[in-house]
């Protein structure tokens, strides 16, 4: 008797590049080996791009999104087959490590002998691998040596200060939060124009992350006024400054829930973009997708959530296998129509690393909204796998399993202690993060704003 | 020059001052092994959880069926009584392996106990170790409970070499079938070397066997009762179907059940339940509808007879019903009766519900009912359960959703099949085809690589 499917037919010998982690550990696979493919989500290019500046010129790393503090960290816990190397890269074992690899391994061992321009570029290849603490760890007491010193600094040395500063701040601790003050306000105290900008808007950012009083409606009229008073030459890169003083600006702003403000900063910076010269691909697009994220929570914040979801439609078309923006995508959905905002979901699910575990809860709960528990129970199921033990979730599996009758698997989820990733403190969450400075790999604005939307509509 | 090697007199602060992480360890994020029943709270994911016995014998407070019987199997070892009530319902060959490779765990694999390292052993395993290690200075019915034991871990060619190992100690390899004894573990033998094997030769002394036990009658009443019956069922149903020998070694067995008393002993119940459940297979092959009914109620009754006033008895009994569900189930579905079919399927779930094959079975069912909303359910909690029928559950599921037309849940459910069996061509084919409507280019290339690497033809 059968069941009228057709058989289900297995190889003896699976294919070369099969796996439990694919179609993921494909995508990303630049975090493992540096190298790109042309398939690849965006921000995996930005690291071969990273490489590439390393190789054979200046980096502009510190003018482009960077994965968050808790990337290496949420690879390992996605790849739990794969030595990542969460703290260095020389972790990576020698015989797994790609030829690229090994060059970076080599830079960082010859280190003092590098020039300025090459040392910048290495610290902007770490960061965009997530090897904060490396560069803090060589980056660090340059930055203090800097700093100490006289004069103007020049652009290696304040590219080199930004990037330690942006690693710093993805470091926890005070001793980190020490540093990426103390090194942007001598960039603010000695770079040139543009890196007084940048240092300003980082601090901005930072302090506005942390809820720090010091992130006052005068800093930002104060940058504001910079950033439209004439000056500098107009090129590419003043432009794109100038675009990215405006977005911190604009989220300072949106912190401070003035909307007209916020929208207006947004504009100009849309404006600011949208100048930019093609030949600065990997920065101007990054740029374009900060300003995207921006006008998607303008629209978001004005009630427009059909808005919302145009503007976002060109951040999904122009990066399609980015999973973080295929879940922005579905948690707008979900407040116009739900069935799709399953289907991205699940293409969330199927993209998977670095974010397979919240793309599981995200689905459980919009199965949840459908009324469908069982599905609702697969998703929440998947979403405890691999260690990922998140309190929540374990709840919300147990309050499905008892209502299907699987009033075991309620119990073990009840049960369940927290996962070690838990207990470590885990992926970053919670933050209020702009988007283009310190990444939008964790849960950004968008899904937290659509969470929130999503619950005060229920009330 | 290394990092950590780094010199101080470069002027470079403290590392502990400036380089306060979040204090989580160094690279490996990912616990040692364990080497006791120590804390495992490392790793119990819901599958380990489920499957642990299968793993390293551990206890688990979440028992199928089958895993109950580990328990029951590894419980008698230890205790090592006079007398002892067989495991009945084992698992196919290759399932330890096949949980092992969905869990990622195949560090833990092996063809006889004493191959898991030594590292990753529990004290239980370790145990079983020492067991298999001095097997020869154990008395016959012990060696009878270490081999039951690995019956029941899917551990078929431990079986095999432990079986030799008993008749050659026993100095029963010129005629084995003298003793009972002899006659029991030369059957475990070649059943698990048949099953491992897969040979004609293997299949063939297996099958000469069993006749020459159920004519043996020198032989207990129940092991030639039972040679009997896998007789009966194995030339009914598998590819040695011949409906001759079926009916002959059903009369065979007739007269020798004649001879038997179900209501000597409770153990005796389960065998009575496998007898008539085992000969119904000719009359099924017949179309005598009623006679197979009515040999099936009685199945059923003896099993239902059977007492479960302690664990062991309640672990007894359970082993008898589901097998016997399960051909209920088939029975009702070949009556036509498909409202029964679903009712069987549903008791089953309710005899065994951590137990994913039961999911998939009742999925079936529904999906011939015409119920495809409740079939794609049962598909959904056995794919929760998981190990072994990962795959087989998310593929179902996958078709399931197909028909209905949700072609994001299928993708994704053939998607994560294959992640669990990256080899399950149908899969990957399937896959590549729903990317192609979806426009899913990270799905459609990963598809297209897995399938292009992947031969046409199965190799199992």
């Amino acid at each position: 008797m059968t069941s009228g499917f057709p058989g289900l037919l297995v190889a003896a010998r699976p294919a070369a590049e099969a796996g439990p982690d694919a179609p993921s550990r494909l995508l990303l696979s630049a975090y493992l080996d540096l190298g790109s493919r042309q398939d690849d989500p965006r921000h995996v290019k930005g690291v071969a791009l990273a490489y590439d500046e390393y190789m054979s010129g200046p980096t502009t790393m510190p003018l482009r999104r960077q994965p968050p503090g808790s990337m290496r960290r949420a690879l390992a816990g996605e790849w739990p087959h794969e030595r990542v190397g969460t703290e260095d890269p020389a972790g990576r074992p020698g015989d797994e490590r790609s030829e690229r690899w090994q060059h970076l391994c080599d830079g960082l061992e010859a280190w003092p002998d590098l020039t300025a321009e090459r040392q910048a570029a290495l610290l902007g290849l770490c960061n965009a691998l997530g090897y904060f603490g490396v560069t803090v760890e060589l980056g660090g007491p340059m930055a203090d040596r800097v700093r100490g010193a006289g004069g103007e600094m020049t652009t290696d040395q304040a590219t080199r200060i930004l990037l330690v500063a942006t690693a710093a701040a993805r470091i926890r601790g005070s001793a980190a939060e020490s540093l990426v003050e103390r090194s942007l306000a001598g960039l603010c105290a000695r770079g040139d124009r543009q890196a007084r900008i940048l240092a300003r808007s980082y601090l901005l950012e930072h302090r506005g992350r942390r809820g720090d009083p010091r992130d006052s409606a005068g800093a930002v009229e104060s940058l504001l006024a910079d950033l439209h008073a004439p000056a500098g030459n107009g090129t590419a890169r003043d432009r794109l400054v100038r675009c990215l003083g405006l977005l911190a600006c604009a989220w300072s702003f949106d912190r401070a829930g003035d909307l007209r403000r916020f929208a207006a900063c947004v504009a100009e910076a849309r404006d600011a973009v949208g100048t930019l010269p093609d030949e600065e691909n990997q920065v101007r697009e990054d740029c374009r997708r900060s300003v995207a994220e921006a006008r998607t929570l303008v629209a978001m914040r004005s009630g427009e959530m059909g808005q919302a979801v145009d503007v976002h439609r060109e951040i999904v078309e122009s990066d399609p296998l980015d999973v973080h923006a295929c879940l922005e995508h579905a948690a707008l959905l979900e407040h116009l129509d739900l069935p799709t905002a399953v289907g991205w979901y699940q293409r969330a699910v199927r993209l998977g690393a670095p974010v397979t575990g919240l793309a599981f809860e995200r689905l459980g709960d919009v199965q949840m909204r459908r009324g469908d528990p069982v599905a609702a129970f697969d998703a929440y199921a998947s979403a405890t796998s691999n260690d990922r033990r998140k309190p929540s979730v374990l709840r919300k599996l147990a309050e499905c399993a008892y209502r299907i009758g699987q009033s075991e698997v309620a119990r073990w989820a009840l049960e369940q202690p927290d996962s070690p990733q838990e207990r470590r403190g885990g992926a970053e969450e919670g933050h209020p993060t702009p988007a283009w400075s310190v990444g939008t790999f964790a849960p950004g604005p968008i899904l937290r704003s659509a969470a929130r939307t999503r619950t005060e509509g229920r009330s | 020059m290394r990092i950590d090697d780094r010199d101080a007199s470069a002027g470079r602060t403290d590392r502990g001052d400036v380089t306060q992480r979040s204090g989580e360890p160094a690279e490996n994020t990912f616990p040692d092994p364990w080497t006791s029943e120590a804390d495992l709270s490392e790793r119990l994911s819901l599958h380990w959880t489920l499957t642990r016995p299968f793993i390293d014998l551990s206890v688990t407070a979440m028992a199928s069926v089958q895993t109950s019987g580990i328990e029951a199997a590894f419980t008698h070892a230890c205790d090592d009584p006079g007398y002892s009530p067989p495991i009945h319902y084992h698992p196919a060959a290759g399932v330890r392996d096949r949980i092992l490779r969905e869990l990622g765990a195949l560090e833990f694999s092996c063809t006889h106990p004493g191959e898991v390292a030594p590292e990753l052993r529990t004290v239980r395993w370790s145990r079983l170790v020492e067991w298999t290690d001095g097997f020869e200075d154990l008395p016959e019915t012990s060696q009878k409970s270490v081999v039951s034991l690995c019956q029941t871990l899917s551990l078929y060619t431990a079986v095999t070499a432990l079986a030799e190992r008993a008749l050659t100690s026993a100095g029963r390899t010129e005629d084995p079938l003298a003793t009972d004894f002899g006659a029991w573990m030369l059957t475990r033998k070649l059943r698990a070397g048949s099953l491992v094997l897969r040979s004609e030769t293997a299949h063939q002394a297996d099958i000469e066997n069993l006749a020459n036990i159920a004519l043996a009658a020198h032989l207990p009443l129940e092991q030639r009762i039972s040679a009997g019956l896998s007789l009966v069922v194995q030339y009914s149903e598998s590819e040695d179907k011949d409906p001759a020998l079926a009916a002959r070694w059903r009369a065979a067995t007739e007269k020798l059940f004649a001879g038997f008393r179900p209501e000597e002993h409770w153990t005796h119940l389960g065998l009575a339940s496998s007898y008539w459940r085992g000969i119904c297979f000719v009359p099924f092959q017949q179309g005598l509808r009623e006679q197979v009914t009515e040999e099936l109620e009685r199945a059923e009754q003896y099993a239902l007879a059977m007492p479960s006033d302690s664990i062991g008895e309640e672990t007894m009994r359970r082993q008898y019903l589901h097998p016997l569900l399960e051909t209920r189930i088939r029975e009702a579905s070949w009556l036509g009766d498909l409202d029964l079919s679903v009712a069987r399927a549903e008791r089953l779930i309710e005899l065994d519900p951590l137990e994913p094959k039961v999911y998939i079975t009742a999925g079936d069912v529904h999906l011939r009912a015409g119920d495809r909303e409740r079939a794609v359910e049962r598909y959904r909690q056995a794919a929760v359960l998981g190990p072994p029928y990962t795959v087989l559950s998310r593929y179902k599921l996958g078709c399931a959703l197909e028909a209905a037309g949700d072609i994001d849940g299928a993708l994704s459910e053939f998607v994560t099949a294959l992640r669990a069996e990256p080899g399950a061509i149908t899969c990957a084919r399937a896959a590549q085809r729903l990317a192609r409507l979806r426009d899913d280019a990270a799905s459609m290339s990963w598809a297209d690589r897995l399938a292009s690497d992947l031969p046409g033809d199965s190799g199992r």
